[in-house]
């Protein structure tokens, strides 16, 4: 017995207690700013655009490109951890259209309190968001349907609050804030830094954020180890309400009423920016990092494309085109399809089958 | 006595898992339970664990029975449980797992601290000789590996009572002697181990006292020097063989070629080098235990590879003679390969389609005319086998679904009969079927046989396997460590064999 013991064998290996410093980088890189090579197609992107699209590489695009990415990046944000979860919340573009509306109507034109129309909208997104999350961890009701379901609901509240036409205004110093500038950043990107960087932190370094990953990587081994699966989900599936309401009162400030339609289109945007950025949706991977390149590039595909004056419908073609290919990417390296592609050899069929020993017909031929 | 379960009793629905089994385990002690596949190992474990509730009997943990409300409870009270199917989160680090659901906080700055946890974690990986890292992440570990830091997560809970199902099923032997060595340290610290294995060896290398469950009842409980293994063996599987296998009517033609034969085949990873023949009409049982790489030699020769094998299947098969290349279940059912798996929910039924859908499904091409289905033709062909097979059914309409278990396994059966095929792999046919429908599938396969169909049994049930078959192998560790005739064959015999073959064999590490 002690002769197998590994600490008498002679000459014991030196067991590596933390990860290589490269790897350690390397992970840590991946966890705050998802997966490099979407980065390095939006600077791809950003030098052909510079390239190709005339008024594109001007300080004023620029800053239009990030002014016009803000609410995106907020819905992505929510949208990011439902999809970490192995959720979807098809209902951000109407809640988004809420938020708007609500907090136009409320504030309208600077005789309503503001504080009362930020607040009250988004503790409204809380609660529906929380509804979807409740709703789908108490129930096996696909998230999918839930938040369709919900999607619509809101939509027709919103339609039936704004009678269907653009409503409310803006306060003049809440208006001001859409174009507002701070030195070479607008106002809208200031105030959007401390929430990414907060949401980044919730992602890296809280229970919440491990927990939101082991849930969605396995609810069940989550359970058994202890976590509280059910506020897990009600939780993430609230902040991703409270974030499209957020995202809604951004919109606010650039435009001059409340739309009722205001969040349309978010709701696929957002889920291509969390993909992109290397979420799957089965749940258990994807960061924030990614989704902001995600969000980025979606962004700037439409400025390059408006800039060019691509017609609106081919602008959703290529859209497309771009989350189908991350889609497939993402895919082929979950499933190591990428390997089994790299080691096929489709002329193995067409070989005699008897021998297993090198013959003239050559086993040289695919290697 | 830290733990004493007294006359537990527990039923699924007809099945009885559990009749009036009794266990004691004392502080220090390490107590080894046994027994077959099905012996009720797992509801016992999951009922002292919280995760279930006897329908009758006692058991207190340290004097009180609150302990065992849910899994939660059990834990805070000391009762900490390695599971054998792994629960460890992939996208987590092994530091991250050990500590999910009840991470350490940073005092000042709040958030996960990660430092404190990955130093407690260390302490124990060093402890049980682990050679990775705390912050790798579980997913980029090798099986052995991923069981180690398992085992680390369940001592970590700092137990009173730790379970382990199969803690050493898939570890390295080195690994296994380093967790053994602290296993002994802490018991000798008063640690209680309840240790469940199907390797006789580490029983008596380890344990104080050994418990059998045999058919969910105590076969055997006693000291650890009072038992041999062969005691050992005979109280596992020692019972009577029922009238339920139809008489070998015929027998095989072994001297005409093969349907199927399979040279060398190999799976790196999960089998190695299998070579066998069945003749026309002939049945071959495939014995062994649950991991010994029988499941994945049928589903390979069906083309149904594991998900993540790393390097391709290597070997011969042959159909009728013919080379054969398994290349997915399409393939394999035109050469006439018919395959009922072991999770028929999962892949051998459409749960929500009905009767006449489900048997006609592997045939549609017969059944429609200018691909168009005929529903008159499917139902025809529908109901002549459920009235063959008696399938009790409302009538072919019935979704498959709301049958019985062992109805289910006819209809899965019914859509090969009517196909017709020369190969059938029938892999773990009869678990949760009563006895009745147990004899009329018996009744089929023998049938089938008589017909010409060459037949692969792979069974975890002895009586089963020796019953049905007329020419038994066993696999073990992904090889075939002996072929037996079934006249000569013993429920001893078969199970010797794949033990002997846990300790001889070179050895793939778990092949499940």
């Amino acid at each position: 017995m002690s002769a197998t013991h590994p600490s008498t064998r002679p000459a014991a290996r030196r067991v590596r207690r933390r990860l290589e410093p490269k790897v350690r980088v390397h992970r840590a890189v991946n966890r705050w700013l998802g997966p490099l090579w979407v980065w390095g197609v939006l600077i791809a992107l950003v030098v052909i655009a510079i390239y190709t699209v005339p008024q594109f590489a001007t300080l004023d695009n620029y800053k239009n490109i990030l002014k016009q990415a803000v609410p995106l990046a907020l819905v992505a944000i929510g949208q990011c951890g439902v999809i970490i979860l192995g959720g979807i919340d098809l209902s951000v573009a109407a809640v988004m259209s809420l938020g708007d509306t609500l907090s136009m109507g409320i504030m309208n034109g600077g005789s309503g309190s503001i504080l009362f129309a930020i607040v009250a909208p988004l503790g409204l997104g809380l609660l529906i968001g929380a509804a979807n999350g409740a709703v789908v961890a108490k129930t096996a009701a696909p998230a999918f349907i839930v938040t369709l379901g919900a999607a619509s609901i809101v939509q027709g509240v919103v339609f039936w609050y704004t009678h269907s036409a653009p409503y409310g205004a803006p306060a003049l110093s809440f208006g001001e804030l859409g174009f507002k500038e701070y030195g070479p950043l607008p106002a809208l990107v200031v105030l959007f830094i401390p929430i990414l960087a907060l949401a980044l932190i919730v992602q890296n370094r809280t229970r919440a954020g491990r927990h939101a990953y082991a849930v969605g990587d396995d609810d069940q081994v989550a359970a058994r180890a202890g976590v509280n699966v059910t506020r897990v989900k009600v939780a993430t599936y609230a902040l991703c309400g409270f974030f499209a309401a957020l995202a809604g009162i951004a919109v606010a400030t650039r435009t001059g009423s409340g739309e009722p339609l205001a969040g349309t289109g978010f709701d696929w945007d957002s889920i291509s920016a969390v993909v992109i950025g290397g979420a799957i949706l089965v749940g258990g991977r994807g960061t924030i990092g990614g989704t902001m390149a995600g969000v980025l590039i979606i962004t700037l595909i439409e400025n390059a494309m408006t800039l060019k004056d691509v017609s609106p419908f081919w602008q959703s073609t290529v859209k497309g085109v771009i989350v189908l290919i991350a889609v497939i990417i993402a895919a082929m390296t979950a499933k190591e399809t990428l390997g089994r592609l790299l080691r096929w050899r489709p002329m193995d069929a067409f070989r005699p089958r008897v021998a297993a020993r090198p013959s003239a017909t050559g086993e040289g031929g695919a290697a | 006595m830290i733990l004493q379960v007294k006359d537990i009793t527990k039923r699924f629905g007809v099945v009885r898992a559990l009749e009036g089994v009794s266990l004691d385990v004392g502080r220090g002690e390490v107590h080894a339970l046994v027994g077959e596949n099905g012996a009720g190992k797992s509801t016992l474990t999951r009922i002292i664990g919280g995760a279930e509730r006897a329908d009758a009997g006692d058991i207190s943990f340290e004097g009180s029975s609150q302990a065992l409300s849910s899994p939660a409870a059990a834990l805070a009270a000391g009762i900490s449980i390695v599971y054998q199917h792994l629960n460890l989160s992939d996208e987590l680090t092994v530091a991250g797992n050990l500590y999910l659901g009840r991470e350490p906080r940073r005092a000042l700055r709040g958030g996960v601290d990660d430092k404190a946890m990955r130093r407690a974690v260390t302490a124990w990986l060093d402890r049980l000789g682990a050679e990775f890292p705390a912050d790798e992440l579980v997913g980029r570990l090798s099986p052995s590996d991923r069981q180690l830091a398992e085992i680390a997560r369940g001592l970590s809970h700092d137990p009173k009572l730790l379970i382990m199902d199969e803690p050493t099923a898939s570890l390295a032997p080195v690994a296994a002697e380093r967790v053994f060595a602290v296993l002994r340290e802490l018991t000798a610290a008063g640690l209680a181990v309840i240790y469940i294995t199907h390797e006789l060896a580490h029983v008596f290398d380890l344990a104080d006292r050994v418990t059998v469950l045999k058919d969910g009842r105590n076969a055997l409980s006693a000291p650890i020097a009072e038992v041999d293994r062969g005691g050992l063996i005979e109280a596992m599987v020692g019972r009577a063989v029922e009238e339920l296998f139809p008489p070998r009517t015929q027998q095989p033609d072994r001297a005409a070629a093969p349907a199927l034969e399979l040279r060398d085949l190999t799976l790196p990873g999960y089998f190695e080098s299998v070579s066998f023949s069945i003749a026309p009409g002939e049945v071959v049982g495939l014995g062994g235990l649950v991991g010994s790489g029988r499941s994945r030699v049928a589903r390979a020769i069906f083309g149904d590879p594991p998900e993540r094998a790393a390097d391709p299947l290597r070997g011969t098969v042959l159909v009728d003679g013919e080379s054969f290349r398994p290349r997915g279940p399409r393939s394999a059912v035109k050469r006439g390969i018919g395959f009922v798996p072991e999770d028929r929910k999962a892949a051998g039924l459409v749960l929500g389609a009905t009767v006449a859908d489900n048997i006609a499904l592997p045939q549609l091409e017969r059944l429609a005319s200018f691909g168009v289905l005929r529903r008159g033709a499917e139902r025809a062909v529908a109901e002549r086998e459920t009235e063959a097979l008696r399938i009790k059914t409302p009538g072919v309409d019935a979704e498959v679904g709301n049958l019985s278990g062992g109805n289910q396994q006819k209809v899965v059966l019914a859509k090969w009969l009517a196909r017709g095929c020369r190969v059938l792999i029938l892999d773990e046919p009869t678990p949760g079927v009563d006895v009745g429908a147990k004899a009329e599938i018996y009744l089929l396969v023998r049938k089938l046989a008589d017909e010409g169909t060459a037949v692969l049994l792979i069974s975890s049930d002895l009586p089963e396997l020796l019953g049905l078959s007329d020419r038994v192998l066993v696999m073990s560790r992904g090889r075939i460590v002996a072929e037996l005739e079934a006249e000569a064959a013993t429920e001893e015999s078969v199970m010797k064999a794949a033990f002997d073959g846990m300790e001889t064999a070179p050895g793939l590490e778990s092949a499940a």
